[in-house]
């Protein structure tokens, strides 16, 4: 580890040193797992940058983002206080402003939550137990609903919602929508903006509109930072499997307090999942959560054709095979000539 | 008139401090402004990071301030910093 350059500005009492760590070096990672693990925390394993706070040679905390999202903060029980948090978070933020992001989210734990609130974070939503959402910086929760509030603001009130990757739109995404079209006075459908699928964010959103222009009570609008992204979504954190649930909790409950009510969403849909078990935690996530929290839940079974639920996954396999039949019966016509003007990648893992 | 090249930013999260955070903005000098004295102070605050933006000739920029109890000059002193690191000279003959 390398004692931190160009730190203008923090001025570190005593014996303290900031130093960033090798992600690439087994025995620094090693160092800080012990550490966060005496915290019951993991140490993910796709991070971006990570700082240690040593008091002589011990850790007394560390903290790491990858992209826009603090995570795998700990300060040792002797150094609590608001010095300590600060010093590490403005060594993040320094270092991610340097890389172009103005924009903050911590994922934390509710015990946590207002130390970072003192230091000007924002709640987003907390789902007990275990983990909230904060941010600071330039955007916010209410920033984004303002904006999408104002581009669906045409749209009757008491509308449907649904959340979609469309990766890249099919026809069972289009059977779904109509039918919350045909149920609901209006529909608004989240394109997930986070770009981590093979078909970008642009061209998802675009052939999603194409594909639901017939309907004219539907408004594709992206999804933002809110629903299904790094940051409600940053696969890591607790190192069981309740940290994926936690996840789920969280980005269903930020839906259910913050997003409904800013966009006038009613009900939720949801195509059901027979194969993925991460989608289908996550259905049953918001199947718990959201009536509880006054809005509606509506799943769908999938469309089938040729005996097979269609599914953007054999449209892509299809996309690779060549299989241009398949993929005509699978996906709408803006999407298959999409698909025969471009290459496909290779499959992500 | 000038505008802010890139993002950036300068000051800490400490006590006594402020750190501010510029972008490139297109409608004036907008603030967001995160305060522990907000209520007493907000304005005096936000008209010490307006008048160091014009100073130096920035008309539109994007400004998230979070002040933890920082004094007018650190406060103007901060903001000067955040927008020479975005690309902003200090003003000729100023």
């Amino acid at each position: 580890m390398g004692p931190l350059a160009g730190l203008g500005g923090v001025g570190l009492d005593g014996d303290l040193t900031l130093e960033v760590v090798d992600l690439g070096s087994r025995r620094e990672v090693r160092e800080v797992s012990g550490f966060l693990e005496g915290f019951g925390l993991g140490y993910g394993t796709d991070l971006d940058y990570s700082v240690v706070l040593r008091r002589g040679g011990a850790i007394v905390a560390t903290g790491s983002f990858k992209g826009e999202v603090l995570r795998n903060m700990a300060v040792s029980e002797g150094e609590r206080g608001q010095g300590v948090t600060a010093t590490v978070v403005t060594a993040l933020m320094g270092e991610q402003t340097r890389r172009g992001m103005v924009h903050f989210f911590v994922f934390t734990t509710p015990k946590s939550a207002p130390m970072f609130a003192s230091l000007g974070f924002g709640e987003i939503a907390r789902a007990e137990p275990g983990v909230a959402l904060l941010e600071t910086g330039l955007g916010s929760i209410d920033g984004w609903c303002r904006e999408t509030a104002g581009a669906i603001r045409d749209l009757p009130p008491r509308r449907a919602a649904l959340v979609m990757n469309c990766n890249p739109f099919t026809k069972g995404h289009e059977a779904l929508v109509r039918r919350a079209s045909e149920e609901n006075p209006a529909v608004v459908v989240l394109i997930v903006s986070e770009d981590r699928s093979d078909i970008p964010f642009a061209d998802r959103f675009r052939l999603a509109r194409e594909g639901l222009k017939a309907l004219p009570n539907v408004r594709a609008v992206p999804s933002g930072k809110y629903s299904i992204s790094d940051a409600t979504f940053p696969d890591y954190f607790l190192k069981s499997e309740d940290g994926l649930m936690a996840q789920a909790r969280l980005d269903a409950t930020i839906f259910a307090d913050r997003i409904a009510p800013a966009l006038d969403i009613s009900a939720r849909y949801l195509g059901e999942e027979p194969n993925c078990p991460v989608t289908r935690a996550y259905n049953e996530t918001l199947l718990d959560v959201l009536p509880r929290r006054g809005v509606r839940v509506e799943v769908m079974p999938r469309l089938g054709i040729a005996g097979q639920a269609i599914s953007a996954s054999l449209v892509r396999e299809a996309w690779r095979a060549g299989d241009w039949a398949t993929v005509s019966d699978l996906a709408p016509r803006p999407t298959l000539d999409y698909l025969r003007a471009h290459k496909a990648g290779d499959p992500k893992p | 008139m000038k505008s802010v090249l890139k993002a950036a930013q300068a000051g800490t999260l400490e006590s006594n401090d402020v750190m501010i955070i510029v972008e490139p903005g297109e409608n004036g000098i907008n603030l967001d402004l995160e305060s522990i004295v907000k209520k007493q102070y907000g304005a005096a605050i936000a008209a010490t990071i307006a008048d160091a933006a014009k100073a130096l000739g920035v008309t539109d920029v994007n400004v998230k301030a979070i002040d933890r109890g920082a004094l007018p000059y650190a406060i103007r002193a901060r903001m000067v910093t955040a927008l020479e690191r975005a690309g902003i000279g200090p003003e000729r003959g100023a």
